[in-house]
């Protein structure tokens, strides 16, 4: 009789992972795709067992791992705050009493009676943040679901954590978002082939998950000039490497403030291209472009061509007046077509790096110098600044 | 960004986090919510919603009397035959309905086992009181058919409680250990459909229990755990002169079979349950 022979494959996430986060700490965790950071959270939410060790939580404990756990469609979006506020721990009668002010919360008052299938997907994600938000606990663990709906209502969700915060609860946050690891977390942590790669300073982490991702994508040959891009009009040029160098031409992943950026590409031509010449743009983590000079030509003569087979290296110096955060590089080549001007010659390829520094010498990504000069203003008398 | 002041504090409220009435609390709203929710949605897109649950026995019953009595004029011997036939119908569908929706409760809700910490109990139990909440509205319309059909009120009817809590604890256990079945082997869903089928015919639903040959065929039909709460059904509430369970099963087997199985099914429940409970969420 042919049976299906159940198959299992015994996975040893983690091994060894001993770390301790403090009361009124906002923890960060990060890691590449499969590193075991959300099966952590599991384990520490107690919806996965452990083979072998001890989790020990003090307080209460809503992991928020999904958002708008317990939704459903066909019920009134009232009913369903009170359903995903008791799945997050609160009593009913709890849940009941917070209606309100999850409803006020997420802006969603006059759509109360109204199904949560008529309502927008924005609209149900900010009634789940609201809800996560209501239930209060002392201890949260978030899933990567930190930063949901239009930039207002960001705002107003990065205020409500910020105000946890001050009032001593502690948050475990898993999640790919660098800047949002440097700018919440007290500390952090990274997790590689589960183990923990490094603990601390989040700076330094997010600095190191960068690196570590970029060993990951060379190691696997992740190239973007793939052969779909190598048969059709990308196929000019490859850029077979490219990333942000020092001094001495060494791969790093991370630059001091105001320390000039250099980047360096190397190009592998596989057709004759004219006028061809290097696009940059950087973007901040919101995918802001911060900086898109114009094409830069290659080659100095005009006519004159790359050949196939070339290899050229390219070396470009930025200056650096980027705040302390996440910035992705795009660097592509142009080629220049009489008829149809400057087209594309081969696929993109995106540098992430990182500034290191504090975030808090201002908002924003660019660090441009300023004074202010203060006139025509009376001297005052008493205490003033020295 | 550290924050060293953070480090050394420990955090307040003494290991683990929730004392034991903390978690009933709990355990109970669980059930609860996520019972009405599946209640109530059933009914939500509907034009005459809660309607529907007087109407629908209303009809099923009209039906099933309409073809029993006056097209295949079955049981005609039987006293009260019809009112008999109607209340087995509420407690065997009450018997697959909830035995179904509890082996498939946690497949149905994996995204709340692996999102959330709930008492894994508390998953099938909420699928079997959702399924209650139709129970109860048929008991009520089925009584309501029973006096309409000529049965009388009699005191006997105040036992009824005992036969609903008899079938919502075979119910329950049924119902934890097929959920645990089910959401490690899919192929238990397969086969609970078969068995409910041959449950329906080898249970006295549409014919009294004595009218099976007594030997044998009687004491393997006597195994079934229903088959004592049939027969009781009859007697207490349609037909005083029907044989109680040990007149009807005929002998100390056939009378003791139905309730050791009872206590096997409870036994499996436990071990079925323990070795599966803790690691639900990952086998969703």
């Amino acid at each position: 009789m042919p049976l299906i022979r159940e198959r299992y494959q015994r996975l040893e996430v983690f091994t060894g992972i001993d770390f301790t986060v403090a009361k009124g700490e906002f923890f960060g965790i990060v890691g590449r795709n499969g590193s075991g950071k959300s099966t952590l959270l599991k384990v520490i939410a107690g919806i996965y067992p452990a083979d072998a060790g001890r989790v020990e939580i003090h307080g209460r404990l809503a992991p928020v791992l999904d958002l708008g756990v317990g939704f459903n469609p066909d019920l009134p979006t009232r009913d369903n705050a009170v359903i995903n506020g008791v799945m997050l721990g609160l009593s009913s009668r709890q849940a009941r009493a917070r209606t309100d002010a999850i409803l006020d919360f997420a802006e969603l008052h006059e759509f109360a009676e109204m199904r949560l299938k008529n309502l927008s997907s924005g609209m149900k994600v900010r009634l789940a943040f609201a809800s996560m938000l209501q239930t209060d606990p002392d201890v949260m663990l978030i899933d990567e679901v930190l930063a949901v709906g239009d930039k207002a209502f960001q705002e107003k969700c990065a205020e409500s954590m910020a105000e946890r915060r001050r009032r001593g609860k502690t948050v475990v946050l898993v999640t790919h978002a660098m800047p949002a690891v440097e700018r919440l977390c007290d500390r952090a942590m990274l997790l590689e082939d589960g183990l923990i790669e490094q603990i601390g300073d989040p700076g330094t982490v997010a600095a190191r998950y960068l690196e570590v991702n970029l060993e990951h994508t060379e190691l696997a040959g992740e190239s973007p000039a793939d052969e779909e891009a190598e048969q059709g009009s990308l196929g000019f040029v490859h850029i077979a490497s490219a990333s942000l160098v020092d001094g001495a031409g060494q791969r790093r992943a991370t630059a001091t403030p105001e320390e000039p950026l250099e980047l360096a590409a190397t190009l592998e031509v596989t057709r004759p291209i004219e006028g061809a010449a290097l696009q940059i743009e950087i973007c901040n983590d919101r995918g802001g472009r911060m900086f898109m000079p114009p094409p830069m030509p290659i080659l100095d003569a005009e006519g004159s061509r790359l050949r196939a087979g070339d290899q050229p290296t390219l070396r470009l110096e930025i200056e650096n007046r980027f705040l302390p955060g996440s910035y992705t590089a795009r660097l592509s080549i142009l080629r220049t077509s009489r008829h149809r001007g400057e087209l594309p010659a081969s696929r993109p390829v995106e540098v992430p790096f990182v500034v290191s520094g504090s975030t808090r010498r201002g908002a924003g990504s660019m660090a441009l110098r300023h004074a202010l000069v203060v006139e025509n203003l009376a001297p005052r008398t008493g205490a003033g600044v020295g | 960004m550290s924050n060293a002041s953070a480090a050394a504090e420990p955090i307040g409220l003494g290991p683990n986090r929730v004392d034991r009435s903390e978690r009933r609390r709990r355990f109970l709203d669980l059930v609860w919510i996520a019972a009405t929710t599946e209640f109530r949605r059933r009914y939500a897109e509907s034009v005459l919603g809660y309607a529907w649950l007087v109407l629908q026995p209303l009809m099923l019953f009209g039906v099933l009397y309409l073809v029993f009595t006056r097209v295949i004029r079955f049981g005609g011997q039987i006293p009260d035959y019809a009112a008999m036939l109607l209340l087995n119908i509420v407690f065997f569908y009450f018997f697959r309905e909830a035995t179904t929706s509890a082996m498939r409760s946690f497949v149905a809700r994996g995204s709340i086992v692996r999102s959330v910490r709930v008492p894994p109990l508390a998953i099938p139990l909420s699928a079997i009181l959702a399924v209650s909440f139709i129970f109860a509205t048929n008991l009520v319309v089925g009584f309501g058919w029973v006096i309409a059909l000529g049965v009388s009120p009699r005191l006997s009817w105040l036992l009824l409680p005992v036969l609903v809590l008899y079938l919502v604890a075979l119910v329950t256990v049924l119902g934890i250990v097929l959920a645990a079945s089910f959401a490690r082997l899919r192929d238990v869903g397969m086969a609970w459909l078969p068995v409910l089928r041959l449950l329906f015919y080898a249970s006295p639903v549409v014919f009294p229990f004595e009218l099976i040959p007594k030997g044998f065929l009687r004491d393997v039909a006597a195994i079934n755990p229903l088959s004592p709460l049939f027969v009781e059904l009859r007697t207490w509430v349609i037909d005083p002169a029907a044989p109680h369970w040990p007149e009807a099963a005929g002998s100390t087997f056939a009378t003791l079979a139905p309730f050791v199985s009872f206590a096997l099914i409870c036994v499996a429940t436990f071990f079925a349950y323990r070795g599966t409970h803790g690691r639900i969420a990952e086998r969703l």
